[in-house]
């Protein structure tokens, strides 16, 4: 073996090793790059949330997702159906419950108003009843005289009447309490439910405003992913010359050692190859 | 010179009954001042009364004799008669009384009575025992009365009781609710008994006063159901029931009152307080409580009735007797408040004084005697009557009254049975029973004495003596002859007498032909003589009386004829 040979060998060798080393090199920093583009590219493509502001508040949609309505039932609708509801309730429960109570109050009202009259015809009644000197007569027939029981048959009547009138009147009112109970009822939801549309249609804007997110995340997503196209193909640029160059470097450097191989070509020693390139 | 006698005839002496009212000179010589004992007889003229005849001849009552007794005295007080399952019954009641030698009343029993039929045509009265009373005693004082074939026995304070021709029981027996119905309402028992004492059956109740001692109140029973009455309950016990309860209290046109009597008259019910009279109609009509009831027609006042048995009702007017007199109520309510119908209006002083000092008013009675067209009140305290002629009143309006004396009963009964009127007469005389007034003797045996005094008479001529010489009497008389005396005199009393004998033919007995009755053979027993008797004396004015005693025989007064001297002019 010549010196050039060996020579050209080792700076084979050391070429390859070099090239190696700067397309090992090349690899790492690739996968810098590459590391460095997708931790890029993850918050560029990351989802960045959107909202919407509109009359009624401002709605928005976190990064996380979480969504904050911004805008909550109307109180006082709510409010004011609770209170129509609970009226509703409780109406309802005045109409299913006992109406005995309110039935005595209207046959004492309603006896309270025929309670002159009925004084009047019972004094008239006595009046003529002492006139014709009855006043005093009672008979097992009747208690007392004949029209002592028709005025009690008439006060009996009259409260017979009233008593079911009053049985009617409060079962009229009851029906009455059911209905104002279900009407409430109805205006109660209907009012629970109307302090929820704010919110509806803060949710609708938001069904609008995602239309505007989806658009912005498409730009985004769009440019991250020319960014990392790009990227990708700088990177891959990079790496094509670097392999090219490593390339170059080698096939540089296995030309010197062809080279240094032609001069080993003579057949001498590395010795005499030294000597002679050392000029002796 | 001599001077020609007059003669003034005085056709009907004492026809027109007493007259103590009108001035005696002006006065139609019908009327008289005395006529005791008299009746307007079958002849048209004043007459003898009957006697009272014995009528029963024991009075069977059993009752223990008190220690130390003495005397004992068994008087007869109340009497009523009715119909039980078609037979007629009389019941009394009896007091029997025993007094120490002292007149101290010792024991007291009272009895209820039946009259009997021993044998023969012999009446007794025969004890009824009866439930034990509270207050026994008020049976002298009770009303019999007959309803619905029953006799009922009410007596103050004690409950109601029922004979029915066997027993007597009391009106509640058995059980309250099934057997009776007691006055009750809502409230409780109003009445525990029927204890009043003020009671008469008309119109198919019983009505009562006096209940519980309310002699304001009337209680009325059911329909026909004497043991029925008011039941005011909201349920009562008997659907059917129409018994009530009349309260007057507040009806009093006087503003105060108490029933003394109740009697029903034209279907009206009168309710006679003491002062006052309350006129209910339609009491007749099916309930008085009902709508068609009873109603106050009238009342009147300062017209009252004395005592319970002080009424009469002679089917055509009720008699009663107020403090005025005898009144009648027919002719009181025709006239409203101008009564006339005051049959005692010839003596109204006279029998008003006698029942102003009359304090015990049970002792006035009066009774209506059809048979013998009379009405009569009794003083029983004062052992007088006044009869009242019927048949058709006075000059003057009034009724034609005579007085009675020696009427020792205190109540009568008209009652017929067996087509036999009979006027039956209660004994205050001890032990007698009943008696009948009847001709006859007398129930002593004892004579009674018919007396008859004319008015003064003037003969037209106020001014002028008289001098009264010869006076006729016209005498009816019967069966046997009696001791007459004529009397006369001058201004006003009877200053002389003359004997007299009153003849009489026998009764012809043959074939037991009693006192002409039946008897084909014998002459009339009726005796028409006329007697004169010289007279003396002088005066303005000329009375003339006639008396007798009456023991068995019969006499009427048919025509006094005075001859007269008329004289100077004083």
């Amino acid at each position: 073996m010549s010196l050039w040979n060996l020579l050209g060998a080792g700076g084979a060798l050391a070429a390859g090793l070099d090239i190696s080393e700067e397309m090992r090199q090349t690899g790492r920093t690739g996968a810098e790059e590459m590391r460095a583009l997708g931790e890029r590219m993850a918050g560029e493509t990351a989802f960045r949330g959107y909202g919407v502001q509109t009359g009624l508040g401002r709605s928005q949609v976190s990064p996380t997702g979480g969504m904050d309505l911004g805008v909550g039932p109307q109180a006082g609708l709510m409010q004011g159906g609770q209170q129509l509801y609970g009226g509703a309730q409780a109406a309802m429960q005045r109409a299913l419950g006992d109406t005995s109570a309110r039935e005595q109050e209207i046959f004492n009202r309603s006896m309270a108003m025929q309670e002159p009259g009925l004084q009047r015809a019972q004094a008239a009644q006595q009046a003529r009843e002492y006139a014709m000197g009855r006043g005093g007569v009672r008979g097992s027939q009747f208690g007392g005289t004949a029209e002592d029981a028709a005025m009690a048959r008439a006060r009996a009547e009259a409260m017979n009447q009233a008593s079911f009138q009053a049985m009617g009147q409060a079962q009229q009112e009851a029906m009455n309490q059911a209905q104002m109970g279900n009407l409430a009822g109805q205006l109660g939801l209907q009012g629970y439910s109307a302090a929820f549309t704010p919110m509806q249609q803060q949710l609708n804007a938001m069904q609008v405003a995602q239309q505007g997110a989806n658009m912005a995340q498409t730009g985004q997503l769009t440019g991250a992913g020319y960014l990392a196209q790009l990227g990708l193909g700088g990177l891959q640029s990079q790496i094509n010359a670097d392999l090219a160059a490593a390339q170059l470097y080698g096939n540089l450097a296995g030309a010197g050692a062809t080279a240094l191989q032609g001069i080993a070509g003579s057949g001498g020693s590395i010795w005499d190859d030294l000597r002679q390139a050392l000029g002796f | 010179m001599a001077q020609q006698q007059q003669n003034i005839t005085i056709s009907a002496p004492g026809f027109q009954g007493l007259n103590t009212e009108d001035s005696p000179l002006q006065q139609d010589p019908g009327f008289c001042v005395v006529a005791d004992n008299a009746v307007v007889d079958k002849f048209g003229r004043i007459g003898s009364r009957k006697p009272w005849t014995e009528f029963t001849t024991a009075i069977n009552v059993t009752y223990s004799a008190a220690s130390g007794v003495a005397s004992t005295q068994i008087k007869t007080h109340r009497i009523g008669n009715g119909d039980i399952n078609g037979t007629r019954y009389v019941l009394a009641t009896v007091g029997v009384y025993q007094y120490d030698a002292s007149s101290v009343l010792l024991q007291e029993d009272y009895f209820i009575c039946k009259l009997t039929t021993a044998v023969g045509p012999v009446y007794e009265l025969d004890e009824i025992s009866y439930p034990a009373l509270g207050t026994a005693s008020a049976l002298a004082d009770a009303k019999i009365v007959s309803f619905n074939d029953r006799l009922y026995i009410f007596s103050a304070t004690n409950e109601c009781l029922v004979y029915d021709g066997s027993t007597i029981t009391k009106l509640f027996t058995g059980t309250n609710d099934v057997d009776y119905i007691k006055p009750q309402d809502d409230s409780g028992v109003l009445a525990a008994a029927i204890d009043g004492d003020v009671a008469t059956a008309a119109f198919g109740r019983l009505w009562v006063s006096g209940v519980n001692g309310d002699y304001q109140s009337i209680y009325y029973s059911d329909l026909l159901i004497a043991t029925q009455w008011y039941d005011g309950r909201a349920v009562p016990a008997d659907a059917q029931n129409t018994g009530g309860i009349i309260d007057v209290n507040e009806y009093w046109p006087r503003g105060t009152d108490r029933i003394v009597g109740i009697v029903a008259h034209n279907n009206a019910l009168f309710i006679m307080g003491r002062e006052s009279i309350l006129v209910y109609n339609n009491a007749a009509t099916g309930d008085p409580a009902g709508t068609d009831g009873i109603v106050l027609a009238d009342t009147i006042t300062g017209i009252g009735c004395v005592n319970r048995d002080a009424i009469a009702n002679i089917g055509s007017d009720v008699l009663f007797v107020d403090d005025s007199g005898v009144r009648s109520l027919g002719r009181t309510i025709q006239e409203k408040s101008a009564p006339l119908g005051d049959l005692t209006s010839n003596i109204r002083r006279d029998i008003t004084d006698i029942i102003a000092v009359t304090a015990d008013k049970t002792t006035i009675s009066l009774s209506y005697w059809p048979d013998e067209n009379l009405t009569v009140v009794n003083f029983s305290n004062d052992a007088q009557a006044f009869a009242i002629e019927m048949r058709a009143p006075s000059v003057t309006g009034g009724n034609k009254v005579t007085r009675w004396t020696d009427t020792a009963w205190e109540r009568a009964m008209y009652y017929e049975v067996a087509g036999e009127a009979r006027v039956l007469l209660t004994s205050a005389k001890s032990g007698y029973g009943l008696f009948l007034y009847e001709d006859g003797l007398n129930y002593n045996d004892e004579p009674f004495e018919f007396k008859y005094e004319s008015n003064s008479f003037t003969f037209g001529q106020p001014a002028n003596f008289k001098f009264v010489k010869q006076i006729d009497f016209t005498v009816v008389s019967t069966l046997t002859d009696a001791q007459a005396y004529a009397g006369w005199g001058y201004s006003g009393r009877l200053d002389y007498s003359k004997a007299l004998t009153i003849t009489a033919q026998a009764p012809a007995f043959y074939n037991v032909a009693y006192y002409n009755q039946d008897d084909e053979y014998g002459p009339g027993l009726t005796t028409f003589k006329r007697y004169r008797v010289n007279a003396k004396g002088s005066g303005e004015s000329v009375l003339i009386g006639f008396r007798t005693e009456i023991n068995g025989n019969t006499l009427s007064l048919q025509e006094i004829n005075v001859q007269t001297l008329i004289g100077r002019i004083i």
